[in-house]
This record gives structure tokens, C-alpha cells and sequence, in this order.
């Protein structure tokens, strides 16, 4: 029977228990830190069971063992200094991201730990830019803050709906609007608010100049503002 | 109402009045025409309402972009998201900023435990006949000796006042030491429960545990940038 401490081989390291390995783990972060050979294996085959086999105490082990990695990720990313709720906030969102994320069928996309911990570096970057395009998607010639449940950062199912209201507006756009470039005008303008310039340096050959993209805008702001269909759905 | 002088602008040179892109001439004439700058303020107000609705939303979220970047996504989807970046410079810049924080380096300090080197230490049998005299608990059957590189390690049961429980004394050497007597440290001995008692050690290397009940424990020794571990020490029993 293995004891308390006793390192696991790497070819029974599969049905080492729990405790061996998180100890090899530990051990291996400890050496990784300081800059000493280490051997990831103990740390993967825990990752693993964490989440192939959705094994509780393994991904409580993950959670604990990564969140100082987590922590520096989340410290250092750029939208940090705009988030506005604190650091253990993130961390523990970088976690939720990443068990939803990887399933156990994704596993197999990952080869080692680096890879998996890559991906959740990842996922502390998208939680925290979520967030930030959400802060962002607030007008500002309203001059709303945004309440402080949006800033605390938009669920995932949020974001969705969001996006699907967009993309039924935009099918009956698209259906206001037959002309080409008037589709286009709109599209660069509304959905990725691109300056009159941009579009016509972007497309040229549509819009020779920006006085081009004026006259298009208009049209497609005028045909918009007329439709009974937008009105109603921008109520 | 209509337009205080026809003919002074163009239909389009309010939409650029509206992005704030207008020459002086055209903002002269709106900031004196009642109904220009009526048709203006209602492009504002359009233009809002409809970016309000529609921002971004055929762009791939942050994490889409992100395992785009990983090589994480299906062909389809991979080929759908590439096609947006040649479009989206939102987007393109949100990967601009995913590249760089990747490529920081995120790696957390080590802590000062971290930064000690752990050496597990081996049971040393010592040769029958070996003349060891001086090594505390040579005598005594029950003593233990462990080696760690130039490190030796003893570890010697003796009776507690407690019933059913030991002391364990302790004594640690590295003979590279020009004196014999180690640097003082910290002896941690943590219990299968994961109980964990310290007890400093001095500076000639002696420390001890009182009151230890029997079982199998995992015996730390910290002494300068060094931590020696006995993984498994029986007590009693």
C-alpha cells in the first residue's frame, strides 16, 4: 500500500490514490518555481480526473493548487485595471469558465499540462474581456453607467441573448436593406461602429470616397427610420 | 419648417455633422438651422439606437477568439472566425491583446518554501560492525538513521509521560559542515490526518517532538535552502 507521501510511478500513477499525487504535484510545482527539472505528470493525471472522471476532490485539489498561477494571470491582464470587482472575483470566474469549458470529451485536445494551463490563462483572459466589452456596450451619449450587476461582468447566457436579439435585428435589416453597399455601410457602422473614413479606406471600390459613405448612410439611416419593423423592435 | 438656406449643404453632410466630422462651414449653418439640426440630432439619436442594438453581434466572443488562436476550434467554425478577423478591427485588436498576455510571463513567484530544494531522505542501514559511537541513539535499537546526500538524520523514540505516546528526539548533521553544527531551522511532523506540529531546531542540530502518538508520519526538516522529508517515520506501534 502506498503511504503518506510515497511518490507514484509513472506507470501506476493511474491508480495512485489522490493524496500521492497531489503530493508529487506539489512537489513538482515547488521545483517547477524554482526553476528545477520537474516531471508534470502527477499534475496532468490529477488535472485528468478533475475532469474526465468529474472527480470532486481532484478538481478542488486544481483549484487550490492553481489559484496563485490564476491570481498572477489575473493581475497582470490589461482590463484588470477596469474591471471593477476584485481580484478573488476573477479567479473564481476563471475556474467557473474553465470547468464549463473542458469537458471531458475536449480532454484529449490537451497533450500535457502546459497545454491545459495555456487554456486556462484563456479563460481568466475572456472572463475579464467579457466584462469589459459589456462595460463598453453601454452608450455613451446616454450617459448610463452600467448597473452593478452588468459591471460585474455579463453571464455567458447574457451574452448570448444579446447576440441572438442582434442577429434577429439584423435579419430584418438585411431585408430593408437589398443594396449591397448599403448592407455593408451598415454593418461596418452599427454592428462594428467603424468611422466613415475607416469604411471607405477598408472598401474602396464600393465607396470611393468618405463623402461616399455619407450619402449611403443616410439612405440606409432614412430607409431604417421609416420601416414600421425596425421602429418596433428598437422600442 | 424647412431648411433656413437651401442649398447651403448637402443632404449627407449631416450624417458627418453627426459623427462630428463636419468642416466649420457645415457646423455653421446647422448651429443656425432650426431644421437641420433637428434632422442631425435624429441621425444621432438613429445611429445610437442602432448600434446600441447590434454591437458586435456577429463577433465571436473573447474565448472563441481565444481557443481561434489555441487552434481549439472545429474547421468550420476556425474558417468563420478568420473571415470575421479580416473584417472586425475590434476583434482583431481583442487578439492583439490575448497574443501579448499569452506571451507574459504570469508565472507567480516563488514562495520561501518553494524556494527551498526538498531531498527525501533513505532509511541507512549501518554495517553491523561499523564503530558509529557518538551518533545519539546508536545504542539504542529502536533509533532510526536517515541520509540525505551529506546529511544524517536520527530520529530516537524515548519514553513520554503520556501513556501509550513517545518523544521523538532528533538530531541533524551535514558533514560538510566545517564545525559539525548545523544552522538552526524548523522540524515539521505532520500526522496521517494531516495535523501538523513544528518545533524549532538549535543550533547544534537538536530538536524534539513531545507527546507523538503511534502511527506513520511525514517528518519535514527545513535547515538553511535545504528541506530533508522522511516520507514515511513509524512511531510506536
Amino acid at each position: 500500500m502506498l503511504g503518506l507521501g510515497a511518490r507514484a510511478s509513472g506507470m501506476d500513477q493511474a491508480r495512485a490514490p489522490l493524496n500521492v499525487l497531489a503530493t508529487d504535484c506539489r512537489e513538482a510545482t515547488a521545483r517547477f518555481l524554482r526553476g528545477d527539472p520537474t516531471d508534470d505528470t502527477p499534475c496532468f493525471e490529477v488535472m485528468r480526473r478533475a475532469i474526465c472522471e468529474r472527480d470532486q476532490e481532484a478538481w478542488e485539489f486544481v483549484v487550490a493548487q492553481y489559484r496563485p498561477i490564476v491570481l498572477a494571470c489575473v493581475r497582470q491582464h490589461p482590463a484588470f485595471g477596469m474591471a471593477r470587482e476584485e481580484e478573488a472575483y476573477w479567479v473564481n470566474r476563471t475556474f467557473e469558465r474553465f470547468w464549463s469549458a473542458v469537458k471531458p470529451e475536449r480532454f484529449s485536445q490537451f497533450q500535457n499540462l502546459p497545454a491545459l494551463l495555456k487554456y486556462l490563462k484563456l479563460c481568466a483572459h475572456s472572463v475579464l474581456l467579457d466584462a469589459l466589452r459589456s462595460q463598453r456596450a453601454n452608450p455613451a451619449e446616454t450617459g448610463v453607467k452600467a448597473p452593478e450587476s452588468d459591471s460585474a461582468g455579463p453571464t455567458v447566457e447574457a451574452l448570448a441573448v444579446g447576440r441572438l436579439a442582434g442577429h434577429e435585428l439584423w435579419e430584418v435589416i438585411k431585408q430593408e436593406l437589398p443594396d449591397e453597399s448599403e448592407r455593408l455601410a451598415a454593418y461596418l457602422s452599427f454592428a462594428l461602429e467603424m468611422k466613415p473614413a475607416e469604411v471607405a479606406r477598408r472598401h474602396p471600390d464600393r465607396y470611393p470616397t468618405v463623402a461616399d459613405v455619407y450619402r449611403v448612410k443616410r439612405n440606409v439611416i432614412e430607409r431604417l427610420r421609416r420601416s414600421p419593423r425596425i421602429q418596433e423592435f428598437l422600442r | 419648417m424647412s431648411c433656413s438656406g437651401p442649398g447651403a449643404i448637402a443632404p449627407e453632410d449631416l450624417v458627418a455633422f453627426a459623427e462630428g466630422e463636419a468642416d466649420q462651414a457645415i457646423a455653421a449653418h446647422v448651429a443656425r438651422c432650426p431644421q437641420c439640426a433637428a434632422e442631425a440630432r435624429q441621425y444621432v439619436q438613429a445611429q445610437g439606437r442602432l448600434r446600441g442594438a447590434l454591437r458586435r453581434f456577429d463577433c465571436p466572443s473573447p474565448h472563441t477568439i481565444g481557443e481561434y488562436e489555441l487552434g481549439l476550434l472545429a474547421d468550420a467554425e476556425r474558417v468563420r472566425v478568420a473571415q470575421h478577423l479580416l473584417e472586425c478591427p475590434l476583434c482583431t485588436d481583442e487578439l492583439r491583446t490575448l497574443r501579448q498576455f499569452l506571451a507574459t510571463d504570469t508565472t507567480p513567484q516563488p514562495s520561501p518554501l518553494d524556494r527551498l530544494r526538498r531531498v527525501v531522505a533513505t532509511l541507512w542501514e549501518p554495517p553491523r560492525q561499523a564503530a558509529y559511537a557518538g551518533l545519539r541513539g546508536a545504542e539504542d535499537a529502536a533509533a532510526r538513521v536517515y541520509r540525505a546526500g551529506s546529511t544524517t538524520l536520527t530520529i530516537s523514540p524515548t519514553p513520554s509521560g503520556r501513556r501509550g505516546q513517545v518523544a521523538l528526539v532528533g538530531l541533524i548533521w551535514d558533514e560538510g559542515e566545517s564545525t559539525g553544527a548545523p544552522t538552526p531551522g524548523e522540524a515539521q511532523l505532520i500526522a496521517p490526518t494531516g495535523a501538523t506540529r513544528s518545533v524549532p531546531i538549535d543550533e547544534l542540530g537538536n530538536f524534539s517532538f513531545d507527546e507523538v502518538a503511534p502511527g506513520v508520519y511525514r517528518l519535514e526538516v527545513q535547515r538553511a535552502d535545504q528541506m530533508i522529508v522522511i516520507e514515511d517515520l513509524p512511531v510506536g506501534g
